[in-house]
């Protein structure tokens, strides 16, 4: 039986490991790891024996990705990394207009399927999806989504363009979806061949090309590993769920302070949940949205609306933010909720959200949160 | 025909995980040769130090033993038994 929670803390300087038994009481920290590197996404991979997979990024060197197993720690880098599509035209002009990064980026890291265990896949900045055979040595582009005919439609957001998710439906071994902002959710029925854009009843964001069936703006998205066809998404401009694959969606946001977030957790014992901290579209921060006390929301199922949780969250003048890789869950029951900051706090609960306590506070700005039982 | 000479090529410690090594041992006749070598010992060495164009990223620097790169007129320089080439992040900006 799996007896240790890992929690992959990636930050602005580096990549910090937390260890806990199954009590999850008390953490042992291990690094900080690629020093100098942005961790924008890191993430366990519990196929065989542990990895660690990372997305880092420098403002001096390309962006790369690096896998170590979990116990040595000792991280080798791409010998071929993914080279993210070029930008177009409008982006550019999108980019200079508003000061936003054009540099490209491994956005998001993914482990493949349990039977294929040298498969990962990451997302970039500019939007791609790439696909690694070899552990992560080298990246091939995946050209049915990179291509896709409605590219030109795609718009950055403040970030830049990014895909920032990726998700494997654990029953169907040729269904995946990836989420880019802004252009939507996307997926694929046949492998990666073609990807159908699912954005049907979700709200677009101020200004998104009409008449298209992207102009999105989905901040997260998130399978439900127990019910097929079940998802979930925090979006620029609401939280939505699916139940049919991502054909349709239906807005669940109504009773949050604001209906703008990027983090998004599961638990994967409670598919009529998920958790989001809401956030003030002005400025990014909680501090408005909820008054000064920090809180996460958990939304209890149809008809049952969303709790706000703050039992042990930092309670007066909480200028803090959730960036959409931020929030994490384990498996174990009850489940363990993880929030990270922009400033440098990772806050859990090892009660399903019930009660909280701080697992760090003073790293640098934490870009990613990804738990798991090993 | 400058004399093929071996010699070390230094890499950045924020490479070394990327590479597999802290320096490169390559062989050429002048400087553009030993940088090329070292871009073809490890491929991925170019994609990180230099741009599209070829030219060296903005915050990437090359020095031939003391000297910088940006301040020589031209890296067809011949090699000797003992220089050194290395490659290094510019202490600069300031952001975040």
């Amino acid at each position: 039986m799996a007896d240790r929670v890992v929690v992959a803390v990636g930050t602005k300087r580096g990549l910090f490991l937390y260890e806990s038994d199954r009590k999850r009481r008390t953490w042992k920290l291990r690094g900080p790891y690629l020093t100098g590197w942005q961790i924008y996404h890191a993430i366990i991979d519990t196929r065989r024996s542990p990895k660690v997979h990372a997305a880092a990024v420098s403002d001096v060197f390309a962006s790369t990705t690096f896998s170590a197993d979990l116990r040595a720690a000792k991280f080798t880098g791409a010998k071929k990394p993914p080279v993210p599509p070029k930008p177009l035209p409008a982006h550019e002009k999108f980019f200079k207009q508003w000061g936003i990064s054009r540099a490209p980026r491994v956005w998001h890291i993914e482990p493949g399927r349990a039977k294929e265990s040298g498969v990962l896949y990451a997302g970039t900045a500019p939007a791609g999806l790439f696909r690694s055979a070899d552990s992560g040595k080298t990246w091939e582009p995946v050209s049915g989504l990179n291509d896709h005919p409605t590219r030109k439609k795609w718009m950055p957001g403040a970030g830049g363009m990014c895909c920032h998710t990726i998700q494997l439906d654990p029953a169907d071994p040729k269904r995946m979806y990836v989420a880019i902002s802004a252009a939507g959710a996307f997926r694929t029925d046949d492998g990666g061949k073609t990807w159908k854009p699912i954005n049907t009843a979700v709200a677009k964001y101020p200004g998104a090309p009409k008449d298209s069936e992207v102009g999105s703006c989905v901040h997260k998205l998130l399978l439900h590993p127990a019910v097929p066809g079940r998802a979930y998404q925090q979006n620029h401009v609401g939280v939505y769920r699916t139940d049919d694959y991502g054909d349709t969606w239906n807005a669940i946001q109504m009773g949050l302070p604001t209906d703008y977030g990027f983090g998004l957790a599961l638990d994967p014992n409670d598919p009529d949940t998920c958790y989001t901290v809401p956030l003030d579209p002005k400025d990014n921060y909680a501090y408005r949205a909820t008054g000064g006390q920090f809180k996460v929301y958990r939304w209890n199922g149809p008809g049952k609306g969303w709790t706000g949780l703050s039992k042990g969250l930092p309670a007066e003048g909480a200028y803090l933010n959730v960036l959409r890789e931020g929030m994490s869950s384990d498996s174990l029951d009850p489940c363990g909720v993880y929030v990270g900051t922009g400033t440098g706090q990772v806050f859990h609960s090892s009660d399903a959200g019930r009660s909280w306590a701080p697992l760090a506070l003073y790293l640098p700005p934490v870009l990613s949160v990804s738990a798991a039982v090993v | 025909m400058p004399r093929r000479i071996a010699v070390d090529v230094v890499i950045p410690a924020m490479l070394h995980a990327v590479v597999g090594a802290r320096k490169l041992r390559v062989e050429g006749g002048t400087l553009a040769e030993g940088i090329e070598a070292a871009f073809l010992a490890a491929p991925v060495l170019r994609w990180h130090l230099c741009e599209d164009s070829g030219k060296f990223r903005p915050h990437v620097l090359c020095f031939h033993n003391e000297v910088n790169t940006r301040d020589m007129p031209s890296l067809d320089v011949p090699l000797r038994a003992g220089d050194e080439i290395v490659f290094l992040p510019a202490i600069s900006g300031g952001r975040g």
